[in-house]
């Protein structure tokens, strides 16, 4: 059962940085490659930017036109910039809708494959040992402890492999982290501290 | 746009309402712009001018201000009345304020608070008061067969706000019935327990009613055909804001409007002296440029200050004759 022993691991490691990495962060980094892929979506957000900037250079040209002296030119302008603005607006609004439902998507399937999986794990395998320990290496009540809850006696169960995993990874991850940060720094003295807990566990692995 | 449209293909539009004392399907005529830039003078002037050609003209005010009085020297209440020394011409004016306030009294009397309160509750609605009054008097004017209705508003920039006002009400409703779904039995109970008409069911069919009503004049206002929208304004910077403004409000209600009426130009004759005139008639010129490279789309009138004021039936036919025949300026320097 050495893949069982491995899936474990990897899904808590995977759990543990989805968790340090932040799920806004993950959803943003998401939105990004989607909105860069040839999508309708991605459109509107081009779209979207492209009208944006067109409002902001519509705004300081009617700022620089007078509306006293050049009315028609000032008002001219003026429509323009409202039928812009209100475009904007329903864009904004389509867009975000997009992304919202995209957020929960994103949230539901990062869920399955973390939290999810290794719930699904524990209640499947509940009854299969995880590996033997040799006999007599611990007493009979540590033997049943660390077979709990349903684990045949004598091996560990799921649940204890999942938890003694997770606990490991709570101490050494911060290790691994701020190791990682000091030798980036002494090797590059003049380079600029990393920013943010997220990046510094993405090195680390 | 269609302003290219009519560069290429056409002369700049004529200078009068010609257009409009034309067409023959239009029921509803609205005047409206800034205060004192002479919405009743071109509201009465258009009025006789219509009555020449049809069957039978109203003309209504909902400005509270009620200037038709004294435009024609004559009293109007809330009741149409002939206008004296007209066959076709009546006139009304109504108080949107007043009606509101009757109606939130009559409706329900005094009998249980709550009731008010919830009444209360829904007139607080924008532009419900100036939507109720407009039914109101659609309703009146349905029955009185009418051909043409001149609406002579009231000089704010909000004036057919409620025309949006189908949609408010549906939000309202929808919120109204939510809150009455869980309050219903309870307000009912207390409302029962006084023995007075007006529960929340009879209330909300109230206003389901009245969304009715106002949804179908919307309607109408909205077809070209049957309505149109004429700007006063005077050559003057807020005036001119401000009626811009309106237009693009009319066309984001989908409201028919071609016409812009500018009053009060100043004509100094050759030779004048008057060095306030010359002055303010440069100033003035400079917007009438404006506006006419802004409007090339619209049917813009120009009408000079007078040196007395409009009032009584025979200056006012005297003016009226310039909204037909463009008012020859006097020669200038």
């Amino acid at each position: 059962m050495i893949s069982l022993l491995i899936l474990i691991v990897v899904l808590t490691i995977a759990t543990h940085l989805v968790n340090t990495l932040g799920a806004t962060a993950i959803n943003n980094a998401l939105w990004m490659i989607y909105t860069s892929l040839p999508t309708k979506t991605s459109q509107e957000v081009r779209n979207q930017k492209e009208l944006q900037k067109e409002v902001v250079k519509l705004r300081t040209e009617l700022r620089g036109t007078s509306s006293q002296d050049e009315f028609a030119k000032w008002a001219k302008l003026r429509r323009v910039l409202d039928k812009k603005i209100t475009d904007l607006e329903k864009l904004t609004s389509s867009v975000n809708v997009t992304r919202t439902k995209f957020d929960t998507q994103t949230g539901f399937i990062r869920w399955v494959s973390t939290s999810g999986a290794s719930w699904a794990i524990s209640l499947w395998y509940r009854r299969e040992p995880v590996f033997w320990i040799p006999e007599g290496w611990v007493p009979g009540y540590v033997e049943w402890g660390l077979s709990f809850p349903k684990a045949p006696i004598g091996s560990v169960s799921v649940q204890v492999w999942t938890f003694a995993v997770t606990q490991v990874l709570r101490v050494i991850a911060p290790i691994i982290g701020s190791l990682i940060t000091s030798v980036m720094s002494t090797r590059k003295p003049m380079a600029p501290m990393p920013v943010g807990s997220g990046e510094k566990v993405k090195k680390e692995l | 746009m269609s302003s290219t449209f009519v560069d290429s293909d056409l002369d700049p539009l004529e200078p009068t309402l010609q257009s409009i004392i034309d067409q023959k399907s239009l029921r509803w005529i609205f005047v409206g712009g800034k205060g004192g830039v002479g919405k009743t003078t071109t509201s009465c002037s258009l009025a006789i001018q219509l009555a020449k050609v049809r069957e039978s003209v109203l003309l209504i005010s909902t400005d509270p201000a009620h200037n038709l009085s004294d435009a024609f020297n004559q009293k109007f209440g809330k009741e149409a009345r002939k206008i004296e020394g007209f066959e076709n011409l009546s006139a009304m004016e109504i108080d949107p304020n007043g009606s509101i306030q009757e109606l939130i009294e009559g409706a329900d009397g005094s009998q249980n608070p709550l009731g008010n309160m919830m009444q209360d509750l829904a007139f607080s609605i924008p532009g419900v008061d100036e939507a109720m009054s407009f039914a109101e008097v659609l309703k009146q004017v349905k029955s009185l067969s009418y051909s043409t209705i001149i609406f002579d508003t009231a000089p704010t920039g909000h004036t057919l706000r409620f025309l949006q006002f189908p949609t408010v009400l549906e939000k309202a409703l929808s919120k109204i019935s939510q809150l009455s779904g869980k309050f219903g039995p309870m307000l009912n109970g207390i409302l029962g327990a006084q023995g007075g008409p007006g529960g929340v069911d009879e209330m909300m069919q109230k206003m389901e009613g009245m969304r009715e009503v106002i949804g179908e004049v919307s309607k109408q206002f909205k077809d070209p055909d049957l309505t149109t929208f004429i700007c006063v304004c005077i050559p003057e910077f807020l005036s001119l804001y401000e009626t811009e403004r309106m237009i693009q409000e009319l066309n984001n209600y989908q409201i028919d409007t071609h016409s812009i009426v500018v009053n009060q130009l100043l004509f100094p004759e050759k030779g004048s002296t008057c060095e306030q005139c010359t002055a303010r008639r440069r100033m003035q010129k400079k917007y009438l440029e404006q506006i006419e490279e802004l409007y090339e789309d619209f049917n813009v009138v120009k009408c000079p200050l007078l040196v007395e004021e409009v009032r009584g039936s025979d200056r006012l036919r005297k003016f009226s004759e310039m909204l037909v025949n463009p008012y020859e300026p006097p020669a200038e320097d």
